[in-house]
């Protein structure tokens, strides 16, 4: 299609006196239930599109903001499709779908589900489950396209700093920005030094291997080597920082993933990652219709494609109405008719977990969020694979006060139970390291229980020993008693067609379009990337193959732009006034701290 | 990152209701103060943001007010309240709507058109609707459109008062085209929600809703970020 068609702008009736489009909503026939209108008769569109999951929902703002005409579908009575964010109602619903379903393509096994609901008197809609939970990257391309398409206005972000790995039966934190590593009583100066040669090395912005590198080395063998780096922070750079799946990935692969974490300090602050507040890419997809909508895609939950005659342009959908479609039609696999033509599997397995814990203890100061990391071999599973875990608090609107969501997922083989033992066997050392944790209660202390000498040393003052002892009291009390109550326990595994392993599709996507034989186009099932990497790129890479060339995907130019500017600057002078304030201060901090460690590796280098 | 906007609270407003009863148009005059005889349907503004200022005196002075609040809580030169206003984009033609469009909104706008009966029962629906999916907490307010048209009004406000007073709901009755009402509305839908927050929180920082959100429009080095990840 070489052709450009009209913006959605372009398309706009320019006469503002065109009648009005009259209203499909027909007469009532009840409050109680109305009936769902139908679709109009010999409708006709350009694109149909099944399945709302993230890279489908950006196609369809994408498509349609470019000035095709779209029709979007889900078999769901919800948003999200694989990547939904559901209420445990509805989380009771995908189970039964997902595991009695004898029609469609099955991406789910292995499924079992656990709720208690008599001891917790659940209120299903308080909870936002996600099916395939997500963290972003500030220097990310959907961190990007967010801004570009303006979608973020509908969420709200949040920061994640906490990465923690597990070792030695303990969870540690690694410190990997240049100024924490410098405060951190953790690490002794040798090894500071030696992180701060790799931090070096790893922020230059062309990463540059030394010549006389053995062909294949690997990333740890070249940690070791080059960097002289010891196991334990080799493991924490490799799998918690670059949240590295694949023990076995190529070096410069990961490197690049290493990298973008570090990159991605004081873009927006200073911490790592970022998550949507409610829900995450379940939230993501929702905003992205909702812009699809805004651009003229219609929209029509529960409803699916019953089928598609290739040759005529019609598909029939399961609610009667006979669709023409002009170009094309996009569906999710578990959505359509057919299965793609010479697709392989791959597995991802997964635990998720509702327990009556806050969890706040793994959280930094002002967040509800943390990432821990069982690399491998650090379970007694003798896990292969890192097992990587999200822990979301209340804070962000998924879940109430006093409770907490434990996403765990490993890409570690089904054959002989090895994935759920791996993460059975990490679940179990969430909830020892919890216990061990939560009960000795380091928050009590505050300032009147410590003196500081002039050599800073913090002494305990009376009050501070009293609650010292009576926290070992109650320390020594609870760890009999306290335990972890599940709410929810959901485990199953999802088929993928990424191959994980492959270090083609190293970014979470790759590069064919599978399609049906009726030309119907599949879009990648959610991998195991626990980032959002490769998603703006799966659906760039889909919109091609529609409209001919991606140069000018979501390149809009949105009507109300001048308004909205200047209404935001109406706002309180003073309010601004505030913010600038503020942002200098920030600037200032980090200025300060650059320049610490500036004189840090100068002392490194003399 | 914790940083509280004081004297300033937002608060999101949804609008809901049949086709043309009038709800962009209400959002129009109250945003733009303008309006346009033959609007299209929306496709979607979808986002905007206006804010609001209150005295001191219109919160001390409201019938919401139990004493509970004194001249104390207040600051002398008031409050400001930023609304986002979220008008529906299409999506609930074929109740298709987003949970997202609902959720965490502190109040939603129900609008009929006093011309058009069955857009009462309409209202009705979108009422049920919000009860079953919406936060409790999420103020209702149901309000007639096309208050210039009196002459061709098919519902009386009495029925309407009997059917908010059983659901306790709030009601208004407007006109986009002339205006009459409609900022009384939304200055009514600020007292109210600015009431509530006081009595709950006993502070200014109303919404603690943004108190940890990342704005990602404001990135600290203020460059754009439009460099991608090089892996
Ligand atoms: N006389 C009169 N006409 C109005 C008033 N408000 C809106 N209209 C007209 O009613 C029609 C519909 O108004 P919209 O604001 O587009 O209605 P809407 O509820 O947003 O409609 P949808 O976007 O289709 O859901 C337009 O032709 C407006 O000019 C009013 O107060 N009085
Ligand atoms: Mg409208």
């Amino acid at each position: 299609m070489s052709d450009r068609r009209p913006s959605i702008v372009e398309r706009r009736p320019s006469s503002a006196l065109s009648s009005r489009r009259p209203s499909i909503i027909p007469q009532l026939e009840g409050i109680e239930k109305p009936n769902t209108p139908n679709l109009p008769e010999n409708m006709n569109v350009d694109v149909l599109i099944c399945g709302t999951g993230l890279i489908n929902s950006i196609l369809a703002a994408a498509l349609s903001w470019q000035g095709t005409s779209v029709l979007h579908i889900d078999s769901n009575p919800y948003y999200g499709d694989d990547s939904a964010t559901l209420t445990i109602e509805q989380i009771k619903n995908w189970f039964i779908g997902s595991k009695f379903n004898k029609t469609g393509f099955k991406n789910y096994k292995n499924i079992h589900l656990y709720i208690n609901d008599n001891d917790f008197n659940i209120v299903s809609k308080d909870y936002g489950i996600d099916l395939s939970p997500k963290i972003l990257f500030p220097r990310s391309s959907l961190l990007d396209l967010l801004i570009k398409s303006r979608v973020y206005h509908y969420l709200e972000f949040q920061s994640l700093s906490n990465f923690h790995t597990f070792e030695n039966n303990n969870l540690g934190k690694l410190n990997a920005n240049k100024e924490d590593i410098f405060t951190s009583n953790e690490i002794d100066l040798n090894s500071k030094r030696k992180l701060m040669k790799f931090l070096k090395f790893i922020s230059s912005p062309v990463i540059e291997l030394p010549d006389n590198l053995p062909k294949d080395i690997s990333i740890q063998n070249f940690l070791k080597k080059n960097f002289k780096l010891d196991d334990k922070l080799i493991n924490e750079i490799i799998f918690t920082l670059g949240l590295i799946n694949n023990p076995k990935i190529q070096l410069i692969d990961a490197l690049n993933k290493i990298k973008r974490y570090i990159l991605s300090f004081n873009i927006y602050g200073n911490f790592p990652t970022l998550y949507s507040k409610f829900g995450g890419p379940g939230e993501i997809s929702q905003g992205f219709c909702r812009s699809a909508a805004v651009a003229g895609t219609i929209y029509k939950l529960n409803t699916k494609l019953k089928s598609y005659d290739f040759e005529n342009k019609t598909a029939i959908l399961n609610d009667g109405s006979n669709i023409k479609i002009n170009e094309r039609i996009i569906s999710s696999l578990n959505q359509s008719i057919n299965k793609p033509e010479n697709c392989k599997f791959y597995e991802i397995s997964r635990i998720i977990a509702i327990v009556d814990k806050s969890c706040n203890e793994w959280f930094q100061d002002g967040e509800s969020s943390s990432i821990i990391i069982f690399p491998p071999n650090s379970l007694n599973s003798q896990n292969e694979y890192p097992v990587q875990c999200l822990i979301m608090g209340s804070e962000t609107g998924c879940c109430p006060k006093g409770r907490s969501i434990w996403y765990l997922h490993t890409i570690a083989p089904t054959i002989n139970d090895i994935a759920i033992n791996d993460l059975n066997s990490a679940l179990l050392k969430l909830e020892e390291n919890y216990i061990r944790e939560s009960t000795f209660n380091f928050n009590e202390f505050n300032d009147d229980d410590l003196n500081y000498y002039n050599n800073n040393k913090p002494i305990l003052t009376e009050s501070g020993s009293m609650k010292l002892s009576k926290s070992l009291l109650d320390f020594k009390f609870k760890f009999s008693n306290e335990r972890i109550n599940y709410l929810m326990k959901l485990s199953f595994t999802q088929l993928t067609n990424i191959d994980q392993l492959n270090p083609e599709n190293i970014n979470g996507y790759n590069k064919e379009i599978l399609k049906t034989d009726n030309n119907i186009i599949i879009v990648n099932m959610p991998s195991s990337e626990l980032s959002y990497d490769g998603i703006v790129e799966e659906a760039k890479k889909i919109y091609k193959e529609i409209v001919g060339d991606d140069s000018d995907f979501f390149n809009v130019d949105f009507e109300d732009e001048e308004e909205e500017i200047e209404i935001s600057n109406e706002l309180d002078a003073e309010i601004k006034a505030e913010v600038e304030e503020i942002i200098n201060v920030d600037n200032n901090q980090t200025t300060q701290s650059n320049q610490q460690s500036e004189e840090f590796e100068m002392e490194l280098e003399s | 990152m914790n940083r509280q906007r004081s004297k300033q609270s937002q608060f999101k407003i949804v609008l809901l209701g049949e086709s043309a009863v009038g709800k962009s148009s209400v959002v129009q005059r109250f945003v733009k103060n303008s309006f346009d005889e033959y609007r299209e349907s929306t496709i979607g503004a979808a986002f905007l943001t206006q804010s609001i200022h209150l005295s001191k005196n219109d919160i001390l002075s409201s019938g919401d007010n139990d004493n509970s609040i004194t001249t104390d809580t207040i600051d002398d030169d008031g409050i400001t309240v930023k609304f986002e206003i979220w008008d529906t984009a299409g999506q609930e033609r074929y109740r298709s709507l987003a949970s997202m469009y609902y959720r965490n909104a502190n109040a939603a706008i129900i609008v009929y058109d006093i011309t058009q009966l069955e857009s009462l029962d309409k209202a009705k629906y979108w009422i049920k609707e919000l009860q079953r999916q919406a936060n409790k907490d999420t103020i209702i307010i149901l309000t007639g459109n096309k208050l210039d048209l009196n002459d061709e009004r098919k519902i009386s406000i009495d029925d309407v008062n009997e059917f908010t007073s059983i659901y306790n709901l709030l009601n208004f009755e407007v006109s986009a085209k002339t205006g009459e009402n409609v900022n009384q509305l939304f200055k009514d839908i600020a007292i109210k929600l600015v009431i509530k927050n006081l009595k709950s929180n006993n502070n200014l920082n109303t919404t603690n809703k943004h108190s940890n959100t990342i704005n990602l429009n404001q990135n600290t080095n203020n460059t754009t970020n439009d460099q991608n990840c090089a892996c």
